[in-house]
């Protein structure tokens, strides 16, 4: 089972039309580092580049050229790097410097700090908290505006719902579900 | 059996893992319906486990018999694997897996999240 059919002929597009054409002429810096950080994450030099991009508030936007050159630059790097492994190391290196040339612009043209070298700009560390999960499991917005994850937002209808009135509310009504046996 | 919940009440805990079990069945369903029709026989779940487990599960029954594949999708820092059936051989998503299967996730966690509200509104009329 897995997800190589076309979502779009079964459900309506989305907002992410990746690589495709879009409504506005932006994408966004989370999508250059979806693309990014799971289509390639065997070349570090590059996930620290556009990490380093996001992080630095460059966006929440990256120019759609800078972007569409990134993840062509990415994209074929990949496909070499699939076929031929590590010895296709050194186009996959300037594939990189590419990638790192486009998105230290990119960093640069959104108000970056110009005195950091673009050596400097390349080797900041990858943040933990941009390559996390959340990027994968979406995060929920709540009632307060509070961002959360899925499991604490289940907390929260948990904490909500559990007392005894509402229990009661919920086994009159037929959107109980079942959720307390 | 039913009048036992009145005699021996159920402690939070155990109120707390039965609604995690039940609403993990209840996004199961939602999430089984955002691939379009489910085929006739067929059952499908997909689901978030947690934070860095995605599960899809499907059943169907034809002339050879009962059928059931369990794909686990684990979020790694350096990216997505899979793997099928409890075993331990691990695959990379396609580019297009990728893709498909992070606007799965977002639409699931929008429809769940109204599901939740949905919940919240019947429960706070009490």
């Amino acid at each position: 089972m897995h997800f190589d059919f076309d979502l779009d002929k079964l459900i309506p597009p989305l907002q992410i039309p990746f690589l495709s054409e879009r409504p506005t002429e932006r994408v966004t810096a989370e999508d250059a580092h979806i693309l990014s950080s799971e289509l390639l994450p065997e070349i570090d030099f590059k996930q620290a580049a556009v990490d380093r991009a996001v992080l630095t508030e460059v966006g929440p936007e990256i120019p759609v050229q800078t972007q569409r050159q990134v993840a062509g630059n990415v994209i074929n790097a990949a496909a070499r790097a699939q076929d031929y492994e590590i010895q296709v190391q050194p186009q996959v290196d300037r594939a990189a410097q590419e990638i790192l040339a486009a998105l230290y612009g990119a960093y640069l043209a959104h108000g970056g700090d110009p005195n950091l070298s673009i050596e400097a700009f390349a080797q900041m560390q990858p943040a933990q908290e941009v390559i996390e999960e959340k990027h994968v499991t979406p995060p929920v917005e709540w009632n307060n505006g509070e961002t959360i994850d899925l499991e604490e937002a289940r907390r929260k209808v948990l904490e909500e719902v559990d007392s005894e009135d509402r229990r009661a509310a919920l086994q009159t009504n037929n959107s109980n579900l079942g959720l307390f046996a | 059996m039913s009048i036992l919940p009145k005699i021996m009440p159920r402690t939070a805990d155990e109120r707390a893992a039965d609604f995690k079990r039940n609403i993990l069945r209840r996004e199961a369903e939602i999430g089984g319906q955002l691939f379009g029709e489910v085929p006739k026989g067929h059952q499908r779940q997909f689901f978030c486990l947690d934070r860095a487990t995605w599960i899809w599960h499907e059943e169907w029954a034809d002339q050879q018999g009962q059928h059931a594949i369990t794909t686990r999708y684990d979020i790694r820092p350096n990216g997505i694997i899979k793997s099928q059936d409890g075993q331990k051989t691990y695959q990379r998503l396609s580019e297009q897996e990728i893709r498909n299967f992070h606007r799965a996730t977002r639409m699931y966690t929008e429809r769940v999240k109204a599901e939740y509200q949905r919940l919240l509104q019947v429960a706070k009329t009490a």
